[in-house]
C-alpha cells in the first residue's frame, strides 16, 4: 500500500484476472480423483468408527445408548473434561435424589456414598475451580432433569466478593451445562476424535483394572501427583503471592458482587419454591490462610459481609411462601481446632485434615456431612464442628469467630503465623533488592 | 457459524456442497441461488445480541445493504463520470459509511463527547452487526468502480453471492467484484471437480490446523497474561510480558491467516478462487514490506480507495507522509472504535513514514541495506510492540505490558508456582514452535504453489520454477499428511473459539 501509486501497474495486477489453471501445474484427473476419494473415504470411515466406539464406550457418559457398555462404569474418567463428565452423570441417570454442587472442595471432599445416606442416589457435581456462576448453571441443569429431593450447595469464602467468572477458564462453555453451540457439541460427543481418544483411554484402564480418578458418583479420589511435599507447596504459594504483591484479601476491603449475589438469591428462591431441601455450606479454610499477627489487637471476622449476606438471604427466602422446607445455612469457616491444625514441621510430614490451606481432607468432608445431616460424628472432637447460622444466632456466631481468631493468633497459631510472615518478609526483601 | 466447528464441517459444508452440485446441474444460477441461501443461513445462525432473542433484523440489514448498493451501482454505471453520478456516489458512500459509523462508532464518539462536555448523559449501547465492516467496504469499492466505469451489468443473484458468499462474509478476505463476479460467469461449465475438492480440502485443513492447534494453544498464554495486565492485580514479570507479546503476535497471525486459509479452502471446494490475504508477514524485512504481506486485501483497499484518492505520493513528500499517517489511523479505527486501535494505526503510520524516510536517506547516501536477519528481527520487534496496543483492553494495560517488558519491575523471568498464571514451560513451548514455523517453514500458498491456491499468488512469488520436495501434490503421501494434520486438529477440537477478526 505504502508505495501507492508508484506501484500502480503492480496494483492493477491484484485485480488482473487470470485463467483458472493458467501457469499452474497439471496432474492427470485420475490423481485428483484418487486424492479426493482417499481423503474423503478416510474422513467418512473415521466418523463411522468414532461413532461406533464413542457410543459403545460412552467415556464421558454423555452419549448413553442401549448398546453402551455398563461394565466400563468404574473406568470412565472425567478429569479431562470435568464439566462435561458431571453433566454426563445427569444425562446417563434419571434417578438422582440429591446433588452436591460447588467447587473442588465439594468435588474432593463430599462423598455421596457415606453410609449415613443409606443408599440415597446422590451425584457429586462439584467442579474444580467452579464458582457461583458455574454452580448456578449446574444446579439448574440438574433441577431441570432430575427429581431432586435436596441439594448441598457449597460456597467458597471470597467467591461472593469478586466478579471472577470461572466459566471462561474451564470447560463449562463446551459442556452441556452451557446452551452455546449445542449442535457442534453433540456432534463432538458422537463423532469427535477427542472423545474417541477418551474412549481408548477408558478401554485401556478397564483392561488394566485401573479405576478412574472420579467415582461413578462424581467424587474425586485421585492420587496426589508430583514429588513436592506439602510444606514445599505451602511455602511456594505463600512466598509466590508475596513476591507478586498479591494482597491477602479476606473480605475486609471488598464489597459483595451484586451480580453473583442476585444470581445466588434467585437460585435459592427457585430451589425453595420447588420444595427442594437446600443445605448452604460455607466451606472451611485453614486458620492460617488469612492470619496476620498485626490483627491481634483488633481481630476481625474474615468475609463478614458474605456471611451476613448468606444468612440474610436464607432468612428472607425461608419467610417467603411457596416452599415448605427451610434453607439451612451452615458455616464451617471458623477457628475450630480442626481448622487450626498445626503445619507440618518437616518435609516428610503432612497435615492430617488438610491438603493445603484451602482444601480439607475427605474425613473433614465426611464430618461436615454428618454435622449437617445430624448423624453421629466419627471424627474425634468433631461434635461441635460448624454452626447452623440463623438471624437469631448470627451475631453470637460472628463474635465467636472473632474470639477464635484472637485465640489462634495468641495460642495455637503463633508458630505457624510467624513462619508465614517470615516467608512474606523474605519475599518482599527479595523484591526490594 | 464458525469454520472451526463440527456444525460447519460435518453438516453445513457438506449440505452446501451437495445442494450446489444438485442445483447447479439443473442450472448454474440455481446453484448460486442455493449458495446465497446457505450464506444467509450461515450469517443468520448468529445472534449478535445474546442478551435478546434471535431476530431476523440483522439478516434484513445485510439484505437491504446488498439491494441498495446493487441498484446504486447500476445507476452509477449508467452515469459514470457525470456530475449527477458523482452526487449519487457521494450519497451512496455516505449512506454506507453512515451505517457503519452508527453501528461501530456512535457509542465511541458519544463516550468521547460525554467525557469532554458531559453530553450526552446516556451513552447508547449499540450492538455491532457481524461483518458490517467487511460488507460495507466491499460494496463501497463496488460503487466507486461503478462510477469509474469499471463494473459490468451483473446479475442480481451473482451480486448477492459476491457480497454474501459465506467463506468470506464474516472476516474476509475483502474480495473485489472484478475478481469474483467474472468467476461466477466463467463457472458455467463446471460444478464440483476433484481438482478443486483436493486443493480446497487441503487448504481448509491447513487453516484449521493453524487456528485450532497453533493459535488456540498460543491464546492460552497470551489471553491470561493480557487479562492480568488489564485487571492490574499484579504487574507482569519481565518474562511474562515478553511471553504475552510474543504469544499474541504469533496467535494473531495463525488465527487470522488460518481463518483466511479456511475461507480460501472452503471457496475452492466450490471452484471459486479467493485472493491471497497473508504471505509470511513476519518474514518481512521492513514495515513497508510487512504491509504487502499482512491482510493484503485490506491493504489494497486502503491503498486504492483511501491513500491514492488522498493524493498518494503524487503531491510531494510532506503530503505523502500525512496521507500515510491518515490512512493508517483510519485503518486502525476500522478495526475497532477505541483509542488503542487508533494508537495502533498511528504507530504503523509512523513506522511507515520512518521506513520511507530511511529508504530515502539510504538511497541518497548510498548506504547498504541492513543485514536481512537484523532487518527482519527489527521489523518483527516493532510490529510486536504495536500489537500490544491492538490487544490490550486499555491504554494503561498496554503501557503496563511494555513497561514490564522493558524491565520496569525488574528482570525477573517467571513468578513462583502458585502465582504464575501460565507455567513457564507451557508458555515457552508454543512460542518457540510458532517462531520456528513463521521463520523457517513455507506458508500455505507456498506449500500449495504448484496448483494456484489463490489469486494473485504468482505476482508475489514469481514463476513456478523447479518443483521442491515439500511442495504439495495430489499423491497418497500428501493425502496422509493432510489426514494427519486433520487428526491433530480434531484432537484439540473440544473448545470452540471465535476468530479474533470476528469482532471487527
Amino acid at each position: 500500500m505504502s508505495r501507492g501509486a508508484a506501484c500502480g501497474a503492480k496494483a492493477r495486477g491484484h485485480f488482473g484476472f487470470d485463467t483458472p489453471e493458467g501457469a499452474a501445474e497439471e496432474a492427470p484427473v485420475k490423481r485428483w480423483r484418487s486424492y479426493s476419494l482417499l481423503t474423503g473415504a478416510c474422513v467418512l470411515l473415521g466418523l463411522v468408527v468414532a461413532f461406533v466406539i464413542n457410543t459403545t464406550v460412552n467415556p464421558l457418559r454423555v452419549t448413553p445408548c442401549p448398546w453402551s457398555l455398563k461394565s466400563l462404569e468404574p473406568y470412565r474418567d472425567i478429569s479431562a473434561q470435568i464439566r462435561t463428565g458431571k453433566a454426563g452423570l445427569i444425562r446417563s441417570h434419571a434417578d438422582w435424589q440429591g446433588a452436591f454442587v460447588g467447587s473442588s472442595r465439594v468435588a474432593n471432599g463430599l462423598d455421596p456414598t457415606l453410609p449415613g445416606w443409606q443408599g440415597t442416589r446422590i451425584a457429586n457435581l462439584g467442579c474444580s475451580a467452579g464458582f457461583i456462576y458455574e454452580s448456578e448453571g449446574i444446579c439448574r441443569y440438574a433441577m431441570k432433569r432430575e427429581k431432586l429431593d435436596f441439594v448441598v450447595l457449597g460456597i467458597d469464602p471470597g467467591d461472593l466478593s469478586t466478579s471472577f467468572d470461572t466459566r471462561i477458564e474451564s470447560d463449562y462453555y463446551s459442556s452441556p451445562f452451557s446452551d452455546k453451540d449445542e449442535i457442534s457439541r453433540e456432534l463432538r460427543y458422537y463423532f469427535g476424535i477427542s472423545t474417541l481418544e477418551l474412549s481408548f483411554e477408558t478401554i485401556g484402564r478397564s483392561m488394566k483394572k485401573e479405576l478412574a480418578q472420579y467415582t461413578p458418583q462424581g467424587l474425586r479420589k485421585g492420587k496426589q501427583k508430583g514429588a513436592r511435599t506439602q510444606l514445599t507447596f505451602l511455602r511456594n504459594n505463600i512466598a509466590g503471592d508475596a513476591e507478586a504483591g498479591l494482597p491477602d484479601d479476606d473480605g475486609r476491603l471488598s464489597d459483595l458482587n451484586p451480580a453473583k449475589r442476585e444470581l445466588l438469591r434467585r437460585l435459592l428462591e427457585d430451589l425453595h419454591r420447588a420444595d427442594i431441601r437446600v443445605l448452604l455450606l460455607y466451606h472451611p479454610r485453614h486458620a492460617l490462610m488469612h492470619a496476620h499477627s498485626e490483627d491481634v489487637s483488633a481481630p476481625h471476622v474474615s468475609f463478614e459481609k458474605e456471611r451476613r449476606a448468606l444468612c440474610a438471604m436464607a432468612d428472607e427466602i425461608n419467610r417467603q411462601p411457596g416452599g415448605s422446607r427451610q434453607i439451612e445455612f451452615w458455616d464451617f469457616n471458623d477457628y475450630h481446632p480442626l481448622n487450626c491444625e498445626a503445619l507440618p514441621q518437616t518435609d516428610g510430614e503432612r497435615m492430617q485434615r488438610w491438603h493445603d490451606l484451602g482444601h480439607y481432607a475427605l474425613e473433614v468432608g465426611n464430618l461436615i456431612q454428618s454435622r449437617m445431616m445430624g448423624w453421629p460424628c466419627r471424627l474425634p472432637g468433631g461434635e461441635n464442628y460448624g454452626t447452623r447460622v440463623t438471624a437469631e444466632n448470627l451475631e453470637a456466631h460472628l463474635e465467636e469467630i472473632r474470639m477464635g481468631y484472637h485465640r489462634y493468633l495468641t495460642q495455637e497459631g503463633v508458630r505457624d503465623v510467624g513462619w508465614k510472615e517470615s516467608l512474606i518478609r523474605d519475599a518482599k526483601n527479595k523484591n526490594a533488592r | 457459524m464458525l469454520f472451526n466447528s463440527y456444525l460447519y464441517l460435518l453438516i453445513f459444508l457438506p449440505l452446501a456442497l451437495l445442494g450446489f452440485a444438485g442445483f447447479a446441474r439443473m442450472k448454474m444460477r440455481l446453484g448460486f441461488a442455493w449458495l446465497v441461501l446457505m450464506s444467509f443461513a450461515f450469517y443468520g445462525v448468529w445472534n449478535p445480541d445474546p442478551e435478546h432473542p434471535w431476530s431476523p433484523f440483522y439478516i434484513g440489514l445485510l439484505l437491504a445493504s446488498c439491494v441498495g448498493n446493487y441498484y446504486f451501482g447500476r445507476y452509477l454505471s449508467g452515469h459514470k463520470h457525470t456530475a449527477k453520478g458523482k452526487r449519487i456516489l457521494a450519497f451512496g458512500v455516505t449512506v454506507n459509511l453512515g451505517l457503519l459509523g452508527y453501528y461501530k462508532y456512535a457509542g465511541f464518539f458519544a463516550g468521547v463527547a460525554k467525557a469532554l462536555t458531559g453530553w450526552p448523559a446516556h451513552v447508547p449501547s449499540i450492538v455491532l452487526p457481524l461483518a458490517i465492516s467487511f460488507f460495507t467496504f466491499l460494496q463501497i469499492a463496488y460503487l466507486v468502480d461503478a462510477f469509474r466505469g469499471e463494473t459490468e451489468e451483473y446479475h442480481f443473484t451473482d451480486y448477492l453471492l459476491f457480497v454474501t458468499f459465506f467463506p468470506h462474509l464474516i472476516a474476509g478476505p475483502l474480495v473485489h467484484h472484478r475478481e469474483m463476479l467474472p468467476q461466477f460467469t466463467r463457472h458455467r461449465d463446471k460444478v464440483l471437480r476433484y481438482r478443486d475438492f483436493s486443493i480446497g480440502f487441503t487448504i481448509l485443513v491447513l487453516g484449521l490446523f493453524k487456528k485450532v492447534v497453533l493459535a488456540d494453544y498460543l491464546a492460552r498464554t497470551s489471553g491470561p497474561l493480557f487479562d492480568l495486565a488489564g485487571a492490574g492485580t499484579r504487574p507482569l514479570s519481565c518474562g511474562e510480558a515478553w511471553a504475552a507479546m510474543l504469544a499474541y503476535t504469533l496467535q494473531l497471525y495463525f488465527d487470522f491467516s488460518g481463518y483466511s486459509d479456511m475461507a480460501i479452502g472452503s471457496a475452492r471446494l466450490f471452484g471459486i478462487r479467493f485472493p491471497l490475504n497473508f504471505h509470511s508477514p513476519y518474514k518481512a524485512d521492513s514495515v513497508v514490506e510487512f504491509w504487502r504481506r499482512w491482510h493484503i486485501t485490506l491493504s489494497r483497499f486502503l491503498r486504492d480507495y483511501l491513500y491514492i484518492p488522498l493524493g498518494g505520493n503524487r503531491k510531494g513528500k510532506g503530503r505523502r507522509y500525512v496521507n500515510l499517517l491518515l490512512t493508517m489511523v483510519l485503518g486502525g479505527l476500522w478495526h475497532g472504535a477505541g483509542w488503542t486501535f487508533l494508537l495502533w494505526g498511528l504507530l504503523h503510520g509512523l513506522y511507515l513514514c520512518v521506513n520511507h524516510a530511511w529508504f530515502a536517506v539510504r538511497k541518497k547516501r548510498g548506504w547498504k541495506a541492513l543485514p536481512k536477519p537484523l532487518a527482519i528481527g527489527l521489523t518483527f520487534l516493532f510490529v510486536m510492540i504495536a500489537w500490544v496496543f491492538f490487544r490490550a483492553p486499555t491504554f494503561d494495560a498496554a503501557l503496563a505490558v511494555l513497561c514490564s517488558a522493558a524491565g520496569a519491575h525488574g528482570f525477573h523471568l517467571w513468578p513462583a508456582e502458585g502465582v504464575a498464571l501460565v507455567k513457564d514451560f507451557r508458555a515457552l513451548k508454543p512460542i518457540v514452535a510458532g517462531l520456528l514455523i513463521i521463520w523457517l517453514l513455507p506458508n500455505t500458498q507456498q506449500f500449495m504453489r504448484r496448483y494456484r491456491p489463490a489469486l494473485n499468488f504468482l505476482e508475489l512469488e514469481g514463476k513456478l520454477g523447479k518443483r521442491r520436495w515439500w511442495e504439495w501434490r495430489p499423491t497418497p503421501l500428501f493425502a496422509l499428511f493432510t489426514l494427519a494434520l486433520l487428526y491433530a486438529t480434531a484432537r484439540d477440537f473440544d473448545k470452540i473459539s471465535e476468530f479474533i477478526y470476528f469482532q471487527f
